[in-house]
């Protein structure tokens, strides 16, 4: 504490102490600091946590087994008939294989045996693209994730590729995908956002493509093949153009439902993907 | 007194003034400049906001970690055994196939590498189901964890290596350092040296303290030289002055134990202390994803046979892999909270670690001995290596090698198998032993832990001594540094606390409190020292290349060098 001394002089009867008479309460600077600190996390950008983690698929029990892995299932049209003409009792003109049509005009656009076996270009480089979407509705969806699956993945079928004197029997690639944590497990995981914060979806909707590297185009998958159809071209997209996966959270395992039915798929039951077949 | 009322008016009269009589004087007026108020600033205010600035806050704010590492994975497969049990004879990497199939001997092999590596890709025909999600829990758990405590009433059991044979000491980790004594000549100088079970920690001019003293009553000596001439020994070798003691406590081969002392004028506060540090599990077995990583392989050759259908006992074909070359990657999808968490010494953490044990779920391993102890691996630490031979401390019916590690088991095809049980975030294991110095602020890793796995006898039998079964070693925990403490110590005089933080410890002989800064995230001193890890979505992503080694149970990593020149370097290294 200071002390301060003042004489006065005769004529002085009073004097002014000046000391300034504005006050401000002490910690208010804190306050305003805080206050500029607070604005500033406003102005700017706050942290965003864009970390991504790893999904797998839901565990099932198949008997007393759990089990873990996911089947997809894809199926070409082979062109025998025309698609127009195909009913119910068409639905094996979908062949769960690369090597799908004999029909002159459409075997440039399938595999022979042989480009299957021995990985050639326009096979190893066709691949399947699974895009999921926020929603089904095709006009306000927004692409969120795309997962591929490529051809050298899948299981085996026995074929020949010898002669007629010289028969070679050697085992091909199908599209018959049985994913897991081990072996094949390309487009087995999801990766998504950690943090829900970051965007609260956590259902997706699930299309199909195969694009193919032989004839450079794609086609579409549908959900169940067009000769369940009696409009065969006008399917109702919403429906058989998408599968829906959840996401659980609270232990990064997805599972993926039959959009009509609201059963689980990709367990004992294939998740079946058709080959759509515009019109001729 | 001024008071705070505005605008006040204070009049002064003069003495002469107030009454008749009265006398003039000096008045004087106190103004306190003590106030709860100050003058109003009014200006505006202008922060300037950069981008560097802004990563800096928050990267030095955030507390959230998110670990990751590789863990290369070396190991040879030098075991081999026989087995009755027919899942695990068929699956052999079979050594006298053509003898078994002959003379109808018992099938004798390794056991695939699968069991040792961190990623299996298949079960054991006819064995327990093999389930692809556990496929990289089958062998090895990883945790994260901190050292989160310690315990110094231990014992532990060294057999030194000596030139007249292996003598052995029975010591109490609170003891501190373990050491035998040789009488030597240096330079013509008499001197007493000191070969110690792990790293002792001293520098000339420290001070030892012995455990017991000698009859004199003299139990403090300075240490005159680190160290004993041949290359490679500083860390575990020193010696005293010899002023002709003759005490048998510091005659050859005499063995004890010491503590460090800093300051001979300060003992009580720098005489090191000595303990063993427990870890802390803060995940739980799910949070970690292991995965291939890539195309890395370590450079080792990997060894396959293909086991001829008519070789095998039960006439299958199948390659069988020996020796692996595997390495993978491993994250976790927990991030880790440090905020609030102490260390064993009380601060706030510098290291977490990535956790490895051994879980041994296909049944190969830790057999708990008979029902007798609970546990089937046991721990050591590096001084419990002999070269020649196995050293006993690893017998599995010891009582000293036991850690909360608990064994279950199962029972399949009429077999009991056995696998170490899954920690819980919170449990607590064993560490490194470690010296710490109140008044150096400093913990120091004197020798670290191991743990044993063995084979179970009852399904693979190697013949092996039934106490003391073959296995592997490795080491649990691997440190990953989070933070850095500065190389100096700060001090703070004994009434100005503030800034001085939580942790400090408080000198009496100074009257000082001391302590070490912990310095920013991303700062690098002069020296090195510092940590640099990656921020990005408002967390650290430290990294933590892992050299996991799997070894056998002899080594020669506690032999005292005879060579005394160092390696010749020339330019060009």
């Amino acid at each position: 504490m200071n002390n301060f001394k003042i004489r006065l002089t005769p004529e002085q009867k009073y004097f002014n102490i000046p000391i300034k008479i504005n006050y401000d309460l002490l910690g208010r600077e804190d306050l305003v600091n805080e206050f500029v600190e607070d604005t500033i996390e406003k102005v700017i950008n706050p942290i965003k946590d864009f970390e991504l983690t790893r999904f797998g698929h839901k565990t099932w029990l198949s008997g007393d087994t759990i089990q873990s892995l996911i089947n997809q299932k894809f199926y070409f049209f082979n062109r025998e008939i025309d698609v127009d003409t195909t009913n119910n009792s068409n639905e094996t003109n979908w062949l769960n294989s690369y090597n799908y049509t004999t029909v002159p005009d459409y075997t440039g656009q399938s595999f022979t045996n042989k480009e299957i076996y021995y990985f050639s270009n326009s096979f190893k480089r066709s691949f399947f693209k699974l895009d999921l979407y926020d929603t089904p509705d095709s006009e306000t969806q927004k692409l969120y994730l795309t997962i591929i699956i490529p051809t050298q993945q899948g299981l085996t079928t026995e074929v020949d590729i010898g002669t007629e004197i010289t028969p070679l029997l050697v085992n091909i690639k199908t599209p018959n995908f049985i994913l897991d944590y081990i072996g094949d497990k390309e487009g087995y995981f999801i990766y998504w956002l950690k943090n829900q914060e970051q965007s609260e979806i956590n259902e997706f909707y699930m299309s199909a493509k195969f694009f193919n590297a032989k004839i450079g185009q794609f086609v579409r998958m549908t959900t169940l093949p067009q000769s369940n159809f009696s409009k065969k071209f006008n399917l109702e997209r919403q429906k058989y153009f998408y599968r829906k996966i959840i996401l659980d959270y609270s232990t990064y395992e997805y599972e993926v439902k039959n959009i009509i039915t609201g059963a689980r798929v990709g367990t004992e039951t294939p998740i079946k993907w058709y080959e759509y077949v515009n019109p001729s | 007194m001024i008071t705070n009322k505005k605008d006040s008016t204070i009049k002064i009269v003069r003495g002469e003034d107030k009454f008749a009589g009265a006398v003039n004087q000096d008045l004087s007026l106190k103004t306190s400049l003590e106030k709860s108020e100050k003058t109003l600033i009014e200006n505006n205010i202008s922060d300037l906001i950069n981008l560097e600035d802004r990563f800096n806050t928050e990267r030095q704010k955030s507390t959230k970690f998110r670990i990751a590492g590789k863990i290369t994975n070396i190991f040879n497969n030098i075991i081999s055994g026989q087995t009755q049990y027919e899942p695990f004879k068929n699956n052999l990497f079979y050594t006298n196939s053509e003898d078994a199939i002959g003379s109808n001997a018992p099938w004798g092999g390794y056991p695939q590498y699968e069991e040792f590596s961190f990623l299996r890709t298949q079960g054991i025909q006819g064995h327990i189901p093999f389930s692809p999600k556990s496929a990289t829990s089958y062998n090895w758990m990883c945790y994260v964890s901190y050292a989160s405590d310690s315990v110094d009433d231990r014992f532990g059991i060294i057999r030194f290596q000596t030139d007249i044979g292996t003598i052995t000491k029975t010591f109490q980790i609170k003891k501190g350092v373990p050491y035998y004594t040789k009488k030597r000549k240096y330079n013509g100088k008499n001197l007493i040296t000191f070969y110690c079970g792990f790293k002792h920690n001293l520098s000339v001019g420290d001070w030892i303290e012995l455990e017991i003293p000698l009859s004199s009553g003299k139990k403090k000596f300075e240490v005159y030289m680190i160290g004993d001439e041949a290359y490679g020994n500083n860390e575990k070798v020193f010696s005293i002055y010899d002023y002709g003691f003759d005490s048998p406590l510091l005659g050859n081969y005499a063995t004890g134990n010491f503590k460090r002392i800093i300051d001979i004028n300060n003992q009580n506060e720098t005489t090191s202390k000595y303990y063993i540090r427990k870890h802390k599990i803060l995940t739980e077995l799910s949070n970690c994803d292991i995965t291939k990583t890539g195309f890395e392989r370590n450079p080792f050759p990997i060894k396959k046979q293909l086991e001829y259908s008519g070789l095998t006992p039960n006439q299958q074909q199948r390659v069988s892999v020996k020796d692996g070359s595997q390495t993978v990657s491993v994250s976790f999808d927990k991030d880790i909270d440090i905020n609030g968490i102490l260390d064993n010494t009380g601060k706030p953490l510098t290291e977490l670690f990535i956790t490895i044990i051994n879980r041994g779920y296909m049944g190969w391993f830790n057999n708990p001995w008979l029902g007798s102890n609970y546990t089937g691996i046991q721990v050591g630490w590096d001084y419990n290596f002999l070269s020649n031979e196995v050293d006993q401390w690893w017998a599995i019916n010891s009582s000293y090698n036991r850690d909360n590690i608990i064994s279950l088991s199962y029972t399949y095809n009429g077999e009991e198998f056995f696998y170490n049980k899954e920690f819980n975030i919170g449990d607590e294991i064993l560490g490194s032993i470690c010296e710490y110095n109140d008044y150096e602020q400093t913990e120091t890793v004197l020798s670290e832990i191991n743990h044993k796995f063995s084979f179970n006898p009852q399904v693979f039998d190697n013949s092996s001594i039934n106490t003391l079964p073959d296995g592997y070693t490795y080491k649990p925990h691997y440190p990953i540094q989070i933070r850095t403490v500065s190389d100096y110590i700060e001090t703070g005089d004994r009434d100005k606390t503030d800034g001085v933080p939580d942790y400090a410890f408080y000198s009496k002989n100074d009257n000082q409190w001391r302590w070490r800064d912990y310095y920013d995230y991303g700062y690098i001193d002069t020296n090195g020292n510092g940590t640099d890890i990656p921020f990005l979505n408002g967390a650290h992503y430290p990294f933590r290349d892992i050299l996991f080694l799997q070894t056998p149970l002899k080594r020669n990593i506690n032999t005292n060098n005879s060579i005394i020149y160092s390696p010749f370097e020339d330019d060009c290294e």
